[in-house]
């Protein structure tokens, strides 16, 4: 089953890149208003999507964990979190470099743009905390709750444009009018295009590194083994 | 092995920077003629043009393919790492099973 889902995956996950450049840069329209620049929403909407589908997994497995005790859930609260970071770096690159032209600075302490550096903040929190305590046990369980902790980020990330008048755009594609009502149907087709696209490739990445935690594992039991004599 | 991994990754950046940047030419080159809803292609004299800021879009999808590229980079060496460990770590401890055995076996003999 893994020898047909793995190449699968892959080749569905290339192409719906191709398809998406495509599209991006071929069949939909140059805005009106920022020009060139509004190509970056394409991909920077579309790395925020999987930020917080990135944690969201991390809190639900994270509670998962807490309750069962099992390290499988643990391995991908972990694995999750690690393939979110890169996005919400990633997020917080693509941001500014559309905010320099559009708004004349890189960074301004919007509501919007502060939340999401607390965010990354606590994603990097989480990593050096499962880097720096060397019991597995006692570092899954404080990470677990510093991953449910940090996931009450998201709603505030999510809803930061409504509750304080900042500088960045309300959302467009869950727009208070209707889905997608904020945007022109070409520009609309891009962008899911897109969204479907990072969530193939943040599940790739995410089962690669998942995989990668369970012959850590089995290092530890060998470990535990040739240590045993 | 060190140097062949930094070659390896310096290579995969500027070959990605290379890709982005005749990917952003060619799309740049097709633009034009593409029926557009927004803009047809005329630049009108003392507006400026649609494409100004390109080089921040540049910047923008190249920080994402490198970005994704490093990542990856990162679990193939830390995979290769884990792989070796691992390896080392049957054959250390098969090694010392075999000597047991074989201490064993010449320790029952009569």
């Amino acid at each position: 089953m893994r020898r047909i889902l793995w190449p699968g995956g892959v080749a569905l996950t290339i192409t719906g890149f191709a398809l998406s450049l495509y599209l991006v840069f071929i069949r939909t329209a140059v805005d009106r208003e920022l020009g060139f620049t509004q190509k970056i929403f394409y991909f920077h909407v579309p790395c925020a999507w999987v930020t917080f589908l990135a944690f969201a997994i991390t809190a639900a497995s994270s509670i998962v964990f807490l309750v069962t005790r099992r390290t499988w859930w643990d391995d991908l609260a972990y694995s999750s979190l690690e393939v979110g970071t890169v996005f919400t770096t990633l997020v917080l690159v693509t941001g500014p470099l559309w905010a320099k032209p559009t708004w004349g600075a890189y960074w301004v302490w919007d509501a919007r743009l502060t939340t999401t550096l607390v965010l990354w903040l606590v994603e990097v929190a989480y990593l050096l905390l499962r880097a720096f305590i060397e019991e597995p046990e006692r570092a899954a369980k404080y990470a677990a709750v510093l991953g449910l902790l940090g996931a009450l980020d998201i709603p505030i990330v999510h809803y930061s444009v409504a509750l304080w008048r900042g500088m960045h755009p309300s959302p467009v594609v869950m727009a208070r009018e209707g889905f997608g009502a904020g945007l022109p149907l070409d520009f609309l087709v891009a962008l899911l295009v897109s969204l479907v696209s990072f969530t193939l490739l943040f599940v790739m990445l995410t089962a690669t590194r998942l995989r990668l935690e369970a012959v850590r594992g089995r290092l530890a039991a060998l470990r535990h083994r040739a240590n045993e004599r | 092995m060190v140097a062949d991994t930094c070659t390896g990754a310096w290579r995969a950046t500027v070959l990605s920077v290379l890709v982005s940047i005749l990917f952003l030419a060619a799309a740049a080159a097709a633009q034009t003629g593409v029926d557009t809803t927004a803009w047809h292609g005329a630049v009108i004299a003392g507006q400026p043009s649609p494409w100004r800021n390109a080089h921040f879009v540049l910047l923008a999808y190249g920080a994402i393919v490198v970005g994704i590229i490093l990542y990856l980079w990162r679990l193939a060496s830390f995979a290769g790492r884990l792989k070796r460990d691992v390896q080392t770590l049957e054959r250390m401890i098969e090694a010392r099973d075999r000597g047991v055995g074989q201490g064993r076996a010449r320790s029952d003999h009569p």
